[in-house]
């Protein structure tokens, strides 16, 4: 599925459709160059998934930012900064995968090899216009169908 | 309490530097060991978490042997051993806090969990017995840019804090993306020096009236779109240049707000804080703007800016004379916030 967003509010708002609808248990991977959007991607998706914590910032430095819905846990992740698995492993990266939590990763394509298989994949890509990105989604069969259709508003024209 | 002076063993682990220091009633550093990571983590164009924890725990016990050797003391003289619990990355916090636990189990003295930011602001305290509560801190680094009014020692509130980036990190992704090299704030600073700020004029985002917030990823977008026109237009790409606009976007909110926070609260001492207080334009700009208004400026030695255990030491003090001790269950905590009370005795 391709769709495009003309700013980042748009790239936000894109993110919390995605994070008002997404089941429990996916991980969502992000990849797309600096810049591209994907902190704005990443803060729409925890609203939407509900996360009412005033601030949802950058997880460069942190590494891993973490929120909670109830006793549910959304982990925000930015794996750039480690950039190899076997780094990331000995921190116990895996035991944040299960069914009580989403985990969202900016930087994915580092570790793509590494990441199981119930991951949708998102690609922010730089076009033409500054503000423009289109944004490809991988692995949409494995959201629900309302989801699919509130995506389509996002379709390219 | 003050018939005797009071020795803390300040420890600090939470991201790049394993650092080890003591400190004699909160104020007077009697040593400052750092033992900087930057070389390692330079080929990977920022601080790699894992390297960092596995380096702290090869170097933590020489650097606290060192700290104790250089202030001419032994682990007997300490009052209390004073430790980051966060925020930063849990591995490395992990290293100090348990050693630390260890030593105060050890040794029979309290331990101390420190907030690495209330740190950062305690580093104003260091070498220095005239600044006292209260006053309004900017605290900007890599992971931190927050404005904090200091009401008394121990005692915060946070007016704002960034929505994405940090200061410092902003600083960081730019310096990579011009090819400038990590740590990006020397770096950037550097070639600002050489360059026009007047060249672009990069969006300063000032967000909402009466606003002590930040946001610097519009302003990182519109660094990369004009790097990403001139790669396509193949102009030349002006660094310098480039660095002092962008640097003085970054300085010029940083410091409108940290004025208007003293303005609005009638506190007239300013202190900063954390790595980019070592900016020279912060500190240039900063320095106009508080003599113009009969402000005080105040900003620590630059070893004490950036991440060190002295800071840490003394923010432990304020808390020893308080007894306000910590518990041997005491957890690290990655996202602590400043107003998270430490688990009392």
């Amino acid at each position: 599925m391709k769709l495009r967003s003309n700013s980042p509010n748009e790239t936000y708002d894109l993110g919390f459709t995605l994070g008002s609808y997404i089941e429990w248990g996916l991980i969502v991977c992000i990849e797309g160059e600096m810049g591209a959007g994907k902190t704005a991607l990443s803060q729409g998706i925890i609203r939407g998934l509900g996360v009412v914590e005033k601030y949802i910032t950058s997880p460069t430095y942190t590494l891993v930012n973490e929120y909670k819905v109830r006793d549910l846990s959304i982990y925000h992740f930015d794996v750039y900064r480690v950039g190899d698995y076997d780094e990331l492993s000995a921190i116990g990266f895996e035991e944040y995968f299960n069914e009580g939590s989403i985990v969202v990763i900016e930087w994915a394509d580092m570790i793509r090899e590494n990441l199981p298989d119930n991951s949708i994949w998102i690609n922010i890509e730089r076009v033409d216009h500054e503000n423009l990105r289109e944004i490809s989604i991988k692995g949409i069969e494995k959201l629900k169908k309302p989801l699919r259709e509130e995506l389509r508003k996002w379709e390219k024209i | 309490m003050k018939d005797k002076d009071v020795y803390i063993l300040g420890i600090e682990s939470s991201c790049d530097e394993t650092a080890a220091s003591i400190v004699k009633n909160g104020r007077e550093s009697l040593s400052n060991i750092i033992y900087s990571q930057i070389e390692i983590h330079q080929p990977y164009g920022g601080v790699v978490p894992e390297v960092a924890s596995r380096n702290h725990i090869k170097k933590i016990d020489i650097i606290v042997d060192k700290a104790l050797e250089e202030s001419g003391l032994t682990l007997n003289d300490m009052d209390a051993v004073a430790v980051t619990y966060g925020p930063g990355l849990i591995g490395s916090l992990l290293v100090g806090l348990s050693f630390a636990k260890a030593l105060s189990y050890s040794v029979d003295i309290p331990l101390l969990g420190i907030n690495h930011i209330e740190g950062h602001i305690c580093a104003n305290y260091i070498n220095n017995y005239h600044v006292m509560p209260p006053f309004i801190t900017l605290v900007a680094s890599g992971g931190h840019t927050n404005i904090v009014v200091v009401k008394d020692y121990g005692v915060y509130e946070v007016l704002g804090q960034t929505r994405d980036d940090a200061a410092g990190e902003a600083f960081d992704k730019i310096s990579r993306s011009l090819d400038l090299g990590y740590p990006g704030g020397p770096a950037i600073d550097k070639a600002a020096s050489k360059g026009d700020s007047s060249f672009i004029n990069f969006p300063r985002s000032y967000l909402e009236e009466d606003c002590f917030d930040f946001s610097f990823s519009g302003l990182k977008s519109a660094v990369l779109n004009y790097l990403n026109t001139c790669k396509m237009k193949e102009i030349p790409i002006e660094t310098n240049n480039i660095a002092a606009s962008f640097q003085a976007a970054v300085i010029d909110v940083l410091a409108s707000k940290v004025i208007k926070a003293a303005l609005d609260t009638q506190i007239s001492t300013i202190c900063l804080s954390g790595g980019v207080a070592r900016n020279s334009l912060l500190r240039s700009t900063l320095g106009t703007m508080t003599s113009d208004l009969g402000l005080k400026l105040h900003f620590p030695e630059p070893d004490l800016c950036s991440d060190n255990a002295a800071m840490i030491a003394s923010a432990g003090y304020f808390k020893f004379i308080k007894e306000e001790y910590s518990h041997f269950d005491l957890n690290a905590i990655a996202n602590l916030k400043v107003k998270e009370p430490v688990d009392n005795i």
